[in-house]
């Protein structure tokens, strides 16, 4: 359990946004509403939180996507959790303090205790497929996602893991409207059609020998990560120039298009190969990062091309710094 | 490569500083009053650890206590520190909720960019420039997470340096849903006691400076002792209650990631929160691990004088074990009237102890979800 390992690779990618609606190449999003029973059947899910169940579907996704059985995974202490989310149980907590305001405590359901704990989200995956390796819920802003990119590489590379499962995973509801209503006042242009949105990401993170003795399908290897207060460049050492995407923050918080544009020649990216996640379905804050190299792996591997990268940008909201990850085709 | 604690603070309902708080600690003091900045009119619990008015810079703001102990940390520590990759990592299990109570009810600003640590504290002046931040939000066992991931960070080599921390308030959310679970309603925290009432929250903060060996000496800080490892694990069990499997995973993981055996332990702090279940199965899981040699070891338990701290009091427990290793002296376990019949061979510390050769700590905490976590650390 502590050896040390040189590199980890991405094998295993799924997302979802729901009630979100695009037609780019690039994004298919689910159109239809989201039924967790669907997905994990109807045992367990009472009393779940609805980023709770998004993440367990997409958990349940990526596992299948990566080609790892769940029966073969139960009880593994070399399997972990890294769950990137901000607002996941917000919903939550303002019920429970209105309860307690307007009433009394012995008002509140005792079924919500364990839901004002901010790791619910990851707890509630262990308990469900069985794993038993590091448990780590990250709470860091809009950089959240990359972060918990990063974090589960280290982890495998650290030799505490060799899978980790990292969900990102935001929710929509009238408290976190509420509150995000405050702050665009405050910090976004009243023009700028700001919206927060819904969605949970999933990316299997594997140990690159493990990966490939199990023949696993390889999307692309975790190479720099690097968190910036102020600017948003990674040296982009294995540049070559056309078969760079660069997927970038929520230009709400980053400025206008020819400032995107001016980034991404300092990167070296050719071809306007930029895309804004945000832009089509809605900031997805804490999930954005682990979105973005989950769907920067498809393009990786539609590409088939060995020379490609990609790199996810993720932070800027609300004042937060930026953080990057470079992915490189296997 | 060998890690060492360069730099500690603290703050408690009993003190200021890692100073102020040991003395109390060892003196018999403890934080348990009246509630205060919560409305007593809406609970049935009645009393908890909360810090005073005059400790806190806003009574709804965890980043406040936060930055205090981070700067205690580094301004007095800051030579090396301009050149050095930094990482800050903050364990707390409830977060900023006090601040968004506080906003949901009318009471208090609130920016979502204050729900996270990372933007406030990447603004102290000698830190900035640091390579990253994260907000780890791990219930109870939060900050020895952190500490765990702190040593990844060093070994791999990603950083010359990491500031873990530790912070939680009493979000009223968590202590009224507390209050509701538990029938018992307990009026203090009493660890190991056969009658304990179950658990009452705590406020408080931590922080440590953790680097090489090397990396220690070459800039002139002074190593205050060795981290030797942090052990891991997820009980996957149950969303609350605790797992002995899970337990002695996380004792198994400390012990072989530290090189070390149970029996070079000489003092334990336990997690020890006051609850029918948890003090049981951490009695039980340590007993199994420990075997007979467990009876070797000065046990003693923490939220007795400060109530449980949530995500901080990992942290609180490490620089405590610092100060006791070094002073020679360990705080007693408070309000210990009649004794759980599993620990009757043990050596509960009830009063405090002078040992001049204390060598060796192991830290517990566990939290919500099975989040275990165990540091050892050794006196430098």
């Amino acid at each position: 359990m502590n050896k040390f390992r040189a590199a980890c690779s991405i094998t295993g990618v799924s997302f979802d946004f729901p009630n979100e609606y695009d037609n780019n190449q690039h994004i298919k999003l689910s159109t239809n509403e989201f039924i967790p029973e669907k997905i994990l059947g109807k045992k367990g899910l009472m009393f779940k939180d609805r980023a709770t169940l998004l993440a367990l579907c997409a958990a349940r996704q990526a596992l299948s996507d990566a080609g790892i059985d769940e029966e073969t995974v139960k009880g593994s202490n070399d399997i972990g959790v890294v769950v990137s989310s901000n607002l996941g149980n917000l919903d939550t907590l303002y019920k429970v303090i209105e309860t307690i305001r307007k009433e009394h405590v012995n008002s509140l359901s005792p079924m919500d205790l364990p839901k004002a704990s901010s790791n619910i989200i990851a707890s509630n995956i262990a308990i469900r497929f069985g794993l038993l390796g590091p448990n780590f819920t990250l709470c860091n802003g809009s950089t959240s996602g990359i972060d918990a990119i990063s974090l589960g590489e280290k982890l495998i590379r650290a030799g505490r893991a060799n899978k980790m499962l990292v969900i990102g995973v935001e929710t929509k509801n009238e408290f976190v409207e509420k509150l995000v209503e405050s702050q665009s006042k405050e910090w976004l242009d009243p023009d700028f059609p700001y919206k927060i949105s819904e969605g949970v990401a999933c990316v299997i993170l594997e140990s690159t020998t493990d990966a490939n003795e199990r023949g696993a399908k390889i999307y692309g290897a975790v190479k720099h990560y690097k968190y910036n207060e102020n600017m948003i460049t990674l040296e982009l050492k294995e540049n070559n120039g056309n078969n760079v995407r660069w997927y970038t923050p929520y230009k709400a918080f980053l400025g206008t298009r020819e400032q995107i544009q001016y980034l991404s020649n300092d990167f070296g990216i050719n071809n306007n190969n930029t895309l804004d996640i945000s832009e089509i379905v809605g900031d997805l804050y804490g999930a954005l990062g682990v979105a973005q190299c989950a769907l920067g792996s498809l393009w990786l591997i539609s590409n088939e091309n060995l020379e490609s990268i990609f790199v996810a940008t993720s932070g800027g909201n609300w004042g937060d710094g930026f953080s990057s990850i470079i992915i490189k085709a296997p | 490569m060998k890690l060492v604690i360069t730099k500690t603070s603290m703050i408690t309902s009993v003190g200021e500083n890692t100073k102020d708080c040991f003395k109390a600690f060892c003196e018999g003091k403890h934080g348990l009053s009246d509630l205060k900045r919560i409305d007593k009119n809406h609970f049935n619990l009645q009393k908890a650890y909360e810090l005073r008015n005059d400790q806190l810079i806003n009574n709804y703001s965890a980043i406040s206590l936060l930055e205090k102990v981070i700067n205690d940390v580094v301004s007095s520590n800051v030579v090396g520190f301009r050149d050095a990759r930094i990482a800050v990592i903050i364990g707390t299990g409830l977060r900023e909720t006090k601040g968004i109570e506080a906003w949901a009810t009318g009471k208090n600003n609130f920016s979502l960019g204050e729900l996270h640590f990372g933007r406030v504290i990447s603004q102290i002046y000698d830190l900035q420039g640091s390579v990253s931040f994260f907000t780890i939000s791990n219930a109870c066992s939060a900050s020895i997470y952190a500490l765990g991931l702190a040593e990844d960070l060093l070994k791999l080599g990603e950083v010359d340096l990491v500031i873990v921390a530790g912070v939680d308030l009493i979000a009223e959310s968590m202590f009224g849903l507390l209050d509701r679970a538990n029938p018992l309603k307990a009026n203090v925290l009493q660890p190991f006691d056969k009658h304990r009432k179950g658990v009452l929250l705590g406020e408080g903060a931590a922080a440590v400076v953790l680097e090489s060996e090397n990396n220690a000496l070459k800039r002139g800080g002074r190593p205050q002792a060795y981290l030797r490892g942090v052990g891991i694990s997820c009980d996957a069990h149950h969303e609350t209650a605790p797992a002995k499997a899970g337990i002695k995973a996380a004792l198994s993981n400390a012990h072989e990631r530290s090189a070390t055996f149970p029996e070079q332990i000489d003092l334990l702090f336990a997690h020890a929160t006051g609850t029918l279940l948890n003090d049981q199965a951490e009695i039980e899981s340590l007993k199994e691990f420990f075997g007979n040699k467990l009876k070797e070891v000065s046990i003693t338990g923490l939220k007795s004088i400060i109530g449980h701290t949530s995500g901080a009091s990992g942290l609180i427990g490490v620089v405590t074990a610092i100060e006791s290793m070094q002073q020679g002296k360990v705080p007693p376990t408070l309000f210990l009237e009649t004794p759980m019949e599993e620990t009757m061979e043990l050596n509960i510390v009830r009063n405090t102890l002078q040992n001049n050769k204390l060598r060796m700590s192991q830290i517990n905490s566990f939290g919500f979800g099975g989040l275990n976590a165990v540091a050892i650390v050794e006196r430098y």
